[in-house]
């Protein structure tokens, strides 16, 4: 009697836990099935180009919408926020700006110093002379600026023309006409931004500068055609990419295109085989968007592996004929594309 | 009459228990296995379509399987979908660099007209992406 009882006692204790078990389970399941479901996207136009954000988790749609039209407004060259306002200062008097933008600027003039000025966030008056400002572009021309006036323009293309001052998050002009442009580092540093917002779970893309987590496929644009040049599996990862092709316009048949050169012509203006796109891999999307414009203006050279290095970032570099690597990058070449 | 045998298996049946560990095993990876048939489904579901936004509002949702040519509403812009990829192929933003990008079809591709604050993002099928595409 006594053994029957406990018996039957055990018998509908395996029955609860196994109905447990199998709520847990059925719970589970359902979290898996809804897990793609789940997944928000936000998509919106931003500092000349898209946004898209990719994540799961908690509703942080407004949080990401409030960062990038704030960005979008602070970092235009041209406009009524922070970096607007310091190219239409007089000289030295000191404008104040937000924290997102003194981090930026911060971080762009030390890797414009650490790239001996081939990444230039002070090279405005350069972009607006060869008519790449956003109010002037056309994508049009029928003459090259003056040589005398891109002499002038590089004298004050520099970001010694200005002083940061952190102590109170202000920007000072030093030198009359000089003006600032985030555009190569914008991007990049609005992409680490979403990034930290969707806690360093998702895809961050700004502009086709990403931070990604999870694996996921990525192309290289064929600077010259619609297809794609090289691909891979990626993964907690930043990836920016910089070329001639996105902003330009022909002269004489030859082409003229947005990244100025340290010698105020577009980049790789004299060269016989000039570097026509450069993508950058790291960690920070913010330094490896710098970094592909710093590449465009170096080219292929030992000062490019050095910059590479010290900023842990892996690179590779397209000419019209062929490419070259410096670091591991991660991107498989497309076969037909020949080494130079 | 009931043989021995029978009446053996009878007691035997009588004494196991009605859900067995061998039966809650069998459930649990009938559920796992609907769940990922489930998932599969609604993944390999979706063709690749084109998402519309104006000023960040999902405005249109076009598949790509279809030929189409498709005002956005609220500009002037209009989309062309012809063999299974989509281009902006009118437009009065001042640079056309929209209509520049010509046609795109994988996922992930994107095409942008900054003044008109309009994004077209190719969605669905395997997630891909490009870098390069836009500055």
């Amino acid at each position: 009697m006594l053994h029957r009882r406990r018996t039957s006692r055990t018998r509908k204790g395996i029955t609860a836990t196994a109905l447990i078990l199998l709520l847990i389970f059925s719970a589970l399941s359902a979290a898996l099935l809804s897990g793609c479901n789940s997944k928000r996207t936000v998509t919106g136009t931003a500092l000349g180009s898209y946004y898209s954000v990719e994540y799961n988790g908690k509703n942080s749609d407004k949080e990401i919408e409030a960062l990038m039209s704030v960005l979008d407004a602070d970092f235009a060259a041209e406009g009524t926020g922070d970096i607007g306002k310091i190219n239409t200062a007089p000289v030295g008097e000191p404008v104040k700006v937000d924290e997102y933008t003194f981090a930026a600027l911060k971080l762009a003039f030390g890797i414009s110093t650490n790239s001996s000025g081939a990444f230039n966030p002070a090279a405005f008056p350069l972009t607006k002379l060869w008519r790449f400002a956003p109010s002037v572009y056309t994508g049009t021309a029928s003459s090259l600026p003056d040589a005398a006036d891109i002499e002038k323009a590089v004298l004050i293309s520099s970001v010694s023309c200005f002083r940061l001052n952190e102590a109170d998050f202000s920007v000072t002009k030093l030198v009359e006409g000089a003006m600032l442009d985030l555009g190569a580092i914008g991007k990049g540093f609005a992409a680490d931004r979403l990034f930290e917002i969707i806690d360093g779970k998702g895809i961050a893309d700004a502009g086709a500068t990403f931070r990604v987590s999870e694996p996921v496929k990525m192309y290289i644009q064929n600077p010259r055609g619609s297809d794609y040049v090289a691909e891979a599996t990626v993964s907690n990862i930043a990836v920016s990419t910089g070329g001639d092709y996105q902003r330009y316009y022909f002269v004489d048949g030859k082409r003229i295109h947005h990244i100025m050169g340290k010698d105020g012509y577009p980049a790789g203006y004299f060269s016989e085989n000039p570097v026509v796109s450069v993508t950058v891999t790291g960690e920070s999307a913010a330094i490896c968007d710098a970094l592909s414009t710093a590449l465009m203006v170096t080219g292929y050279c030992p000062e490019a592996e050095a910059l590479l290095e010290l900023y842990g970032c892996q690179a590779l570099l397209f000419t019209e004929t062929g490419y070259y690597e410096i670091g591991d990058s991660p991107f498989e070449v497309t076969k037909g594309v020949k080494l130079n | 009459m009931k043989s021995p045998k029978e009446l053996n298996l009878i007691e035997h049946y009588r004494k196991s228990p009605l859900f067995g560990i061998g039966d809650f095993i069998v459930v649990l990876a009938l559920i796992f296995v609907l769940t990922l048939a489930a998932k599969s489904l609604v993944r390999s579901d979706a063709g690749t379509y084109a998402e519309v936004y104006v000023k960040g509002e999902l405005t249109l949702s076009l598949p790509l399987d279809d030929d189409a040519v498709c005002p956005i509403p609220g500009t002037a812009a209009v989309l062309t979908v012809s063999d299974g990829k989509i281009a902006v192929t009118e437009n009065d933003c001042p640079n056309k660099i929209c209509i520049g990008t010509g046609y795109v079809s994988r996922t992930g591709a994107a095409i942008v007209c900054a003044p008109s604050g309009i994004v077209v993002i190719i969605r669905g099928g395997d997630p891909e992406y490009v870098t390069g595409v836009h500055r």
